[in-house]
């Protein structure tokens, strides 16, 4: 490997390799599958890039793309690489605005874009990107009637690339020679949830031997089908599409549309597939609305194996062998309805199927592990590429995995996760406070808490500025602890409280009133209100169940260790949480401080008072004893 | 502008003072039109004006007693609806009359058979020349399709789909037919804003890169105007306004035809 150290060095060693004889990408065009070999793909990029020669592309400059995930995008990003040149990825649903800030601050010289609507963007914006001389398109639909100079199709590109190859033979292989492994490969800017976005800068040499790292365990073949959909301006899909395409061989195959994506998928059966955590999440729920609207008898054996699957997924997962009564019950559960589940979502094939993004919902994970499609987690930055991710069998719902080979990785002092090693990168582009920031003595600072659990898996907890402090100055992760209760039916809303007073986390349970109230009844507890309701000690059992079960997550110093249910549902009208539904957490701290201060003082109940505004406007006030639970 | 993009524009179709009755009912009494080689007309006017009913009279499904219909210096006048079609006038029609069972794919495909040339016996032979001859047919469909973004539903039962789509493939069928003239009846009938402004965009597409006149009968009067270079206004059976939507729009008789003549002297007074 160590003579191969570029990108567009891989994909010369793959043209001469295999030439005609396998296929690089596959792309649905007018309804066929249009097949692209490996000479296919080479010619395309060779003939790209040396018309960007011709239109003055140096080596250092940068190009800009954007665009959904077509065979057009690799060849122009491989072809400016090809230049030593940089390629930077941004959204297609980027704003002008954001597109604009994305190709000045990277200083790009061409902006290569799929259609028109891009090409508007960038016309929009023309005035204030004037080191921009051209945008090309791939898409002609709806060009006809541009006949500025300043726009120009891919294909113009390509030709004016052939006419320079008969001027200067050899000079694009020369070019390729020239590449070393520390040149930069390509920018991504990172969303910027905090302020303007940053360009993380990766070298070549970050690409390739965090991939190779990472098939040392999970390998690929160059007979493997991978399906590129996650967007190409997103790091994840530049490791796996690009450079894992690259270094393995393996075919890249590209839906046609987004909206065909189901059925193209079916017909391309990929072995590998990466999508994000929401893309699972609305297969899911795409699988059980259709099980729902399917005939009676379908209805009934998938109701009746699905639990047979979550069994032997369980098992699996807490590393022990299912007995052979469940082997037996799960083998018939696969050929009635399971096999052909996974055969209708055209994942029947596929060996590894990724997540990543942001943590999956632990339903989705299990629902997916029960119909045999076993979910990987993958965890990875643009600042330090692939980190750690799930390994074969070893899978667990709430890690993020083991880190990958060749990967450093601590936790500091504050519970960060720390990053070192060939994946991490040179710094952000044009900014060097920012990189002097996250990038401390080779250890990238990646911003995110957590910790590792007794298998050695990383656990996400939070963002390091959302996580809370105890009066121990033990730090807490409160949203991942209200969103895991707020998964079981019978919790509505829940506020994790640590703080001052406390050295310990507290849990202000809302409970659900409609579910709760249906358990109730079917455990003949009467109950009037809510308030009622709320406050019975069955009802208490039944909350204590579900935070010992998310206790057992969590490490020590964090578990909760006293709740209460509430006495009141949360409501925006007294503004506890916004007009969306979210909590108003300093409010409700102040709010509920007196119940804080006796949850503190150990005492085991609380007499609530609580003014109420009505929705006329007139106020009120209610008192109810409200219990205080301790967890043993 | 027009002009300068296409040159000469001269007139293609021409419909010279046709009479059409149903017994004792006017349909259409003494209407001339005609229609330049590169223009976007459209005609408006009150329900039972006879703006089908001219439709149906240039695609031959009606005949005029009286009065010419040419296209292209040739009468059509009696000519039978498929040799219509084959001349190159093509329709998409009010109520959408597509084959409900078979896929949006098998109904674009039906429209291309006026090209067809292998017959019943070398079509289920399915070899050489009829083959190749399928693919060629299936190439112009997938570019409509991909035209009018309709992949998606390519393999659908068109019986299954949302009415704005339905209209979309009645429009791919008509495109299919490679038409010399567009004839959209109420193309955007029925659709909400958003339909209606993809239906107003693929129109004006069409008529750009196709370079052929379309005529439109539709009642949303924003569009019209925004989009038609002429107008031409019937009202029982008679035409009684023809010109740019401008002066559509200050026309008295239009005015009263659709308001109603009482109100129009309220109005005034």
């Amino acid at each position: 490997m160590k003579q191969i150290d570029t990108l567009p060095k891989l994909l010369k060693r793959n043209y001469e390799t295999w030439g005609d004889t396998r296929i690089a990408m596959r792309h649905k065009d007018l309804g066929i599958w249009q097949e692209y070999s490996w000479k296919d793909y080479y010619k395309n990029v060779k003939c790209f890039a040396l018309g960007l020669k011709s239109l003055g592309f140096e080596p250092g400059d940068k190009i800009c793309i954007i665009g959904d995930n077509e065979p057009e995008w690799y060849w122009a990003e491989l072809a400016c690489q090809s230049l030593r040149g940089i390629a930077v990825g941004i959204f297609v649903d980027s704003l002008p605005k954001e597109v604009k800030y994305i190709v000045d601050h990277s200083e790009a010289v061409f902006v290569v874009v799929r259609d028109q609507e891009q090409t508007d963007k960038i016309i929009q914006i023309r005035e204030k990107v004037s080191k921009v001389r051209k945008v090309i398109y791939w898409d002609p639909k709806g060009m006809w009637s541009y006949e500025d100079p300043f726009v120009m199709s891919f294909d113009q590109v390509k030709k004016l690339g052939e006419e320079y190859e008969k001027g200067n033979p050899g000079f694009f292989e020369k070019e390729i020679e020239e590449g070393k492994d520390e040149d930069l490969a390509i920018i991504s800017y990172t969303s910027g949830t905090t302020g303007e976005p940053k360009g993380a800068m990766t070298t070549h040499k970050n690409l390739i031997t965090t991939v190779s790292n990472w098939f040392e365990v999970e390998p690929w073949h160059y007979t493997d089908k991978y399906l590129s959909y996650v967007p190409l301006a997103w790091i994840a899909e530049q490791m796996f599409g690009i450079t894992g395409g690259l270094i393995s061989g393996a075919s890249i195959n590209f839906p046609e549309r987004s909206e065909t994506l189901q059925s193209d998928v079916r017909e391309i059966g990929p072995s590998m597939i990466l999508y994000n955590s929401r893309m699972w999440e609305g297969l899911c729920s795409t699988i059980q609305t259709k099980i729902e609207d399917g005939s009676p008898l379908k209805k009934f054996l998938f109701n009746l194996f699905l639990p047979v699957g979550y069994k032997v997924a369980d098992i699996k997962m807490s590393k022990k062998n299912p007995s052979l009564i469940w082997k037996v019950l799960y083998w018939l559960a696969n050929a009635l309805v399971f096999h052909s589940l996974r055969d209708k979502i055209g994942l029947l094939h596929t060996r590894s199927p990724f997540t990543g993004g942001a943590l999956i919902s632990p339903g989705t994970f299990r629902f997916f592990c029960a119909v045999g499609i076993p979910l990987r987690t993958i965890y990875g930055t643009s600042e330090a590429g692939l980190c750690c991710c799930h390994v074969k069998e070893d899978i667990k719902c709430e890690s993020m995995g083991v880190p990958l080979p060749g990967m450093g990785f601590k936790i500091s002092e504050d519970g960060e996760i720390l990053w070192s090693g060939d994946g991490v990168f040179l710094g952000y582009y044009r900014d060097p406070e920012k990189t002097a920031e996250v990038l401390i003595d080779g250890w990238y600072h990646s911003g995110d808490a957590g910790y590792v659990d007794e298998d050695g898996h990383i656990i996400y907890l939070d963002r390091m500025s959302d996580m809370k402090e105890l009066a121990s100055g033990v730090k807490y992760p409160p949203q991942p602890i209200e969103a895991r209760l707020k998964f079981s039916p019978y919790i509505k809303d829940v506020i994790a409280v640590g703080g001052k007073p406390l050295s310990y986390v507290v849990a202000l349970v809302q409970i659900d009133f409609d579910s709760v109230g249906k358990w109730a009844e079917r455990q003949h507890i009467t109950y009037t209100t809510f308030v009622d309701l709320s406050q019975k000690p069955e009802v208490y059992d039944l909350i204590e169940k579900e935070i010992i079960a998310l206790n057992r997550s969590l490490p020590e110093t964090t578990r909760v260790k006293k709740f209460i249910c509430l006495h009141k549902e949360l409501d925006p009208d007294e503004e506890e949480l916004t007009r969306t539904r979210k909590l108003r957490r300093d409010f409700l701290e102040k709010k509920y401080g007196e119940l804080l201060n006796a949850i503190s003082e150990g005492k085991d109940s609380f007499l609530a008072k609580s003014e109420v505004k009505y929705r006329d406007g007139s106020r009120g006030e209610t008192t109810i004893l409200v219990k205080i639970k301790i967890l043993s | 502008m027009q002009e300068k993009i296409f040159g000469e524009n001269k007139s293609i179709l021409e419909i010279k003072n046709i009479h059409l009755s149903f017994g004792g009912l006017n349909a259409l009494s003494g209407v001339s039109a005609e229609i330049k080689e590169h223009e976007l007309l459209a005609i408006i006017g009150p329900n039972g004006a006879g703006k089908t009913s001219l439709f149906n009279c240039i695609t031959g499904f009606y005949h005029p007693q009286k009065g010419g219909i040419y296209f292209n210096g040739r009468e059509i006048t009696r000519k039978h609806s498929y040799k219509i079609a084959q001349m190159g006038i093509a329709r998409t029609f009010q109520n959408i009359a597509l084959y409900g069972g078979l896929s949006t794919l098998e109904n674009i495909m039906a429209a291309r058979h006026i090209f067809m040339k292998t017959n019943f016996l070398t079509g289920a032979i399915y070899f050489g020349w009829a083959k190749r001859e399928e693919v060629e047919h299936r190439r112009v469909v997938e570019e409509i399709i991909d035209f009018l973004e309709i992949h998606h539903i390519r393999k659908q039962i068109v019986a299954n789909l949302p009415y704005g789509l339905r209209k979309r493939v009645d429009l791919g069928r008509a495109l299919a037919l490679e038409p010399k003239v567009l004839l959209l009846d109420e193309p955007m009938a029925g659709m909400n804003i958003e339909e209606k402004e993809d239906m107003a965009r693929f129109i004006i597409d069409i008529f750009e890169t196709r370079k052929i006149p379309i005529i439109l009968v539709e009642h949303d009067m924003d569009l019209v105007m925004d989009i038609a270079d002429r107008i031409i206004v019937l009202d029982f059976g008679q035409k009684i306004a023809d010109g740019n939507p401008d002066s559509i729009v200050k026309n008295p008789k239009v005015i009263s035809a659709y308001l109603g003549i009482k109100e129009v002297k309220l109005a005034q007074s």
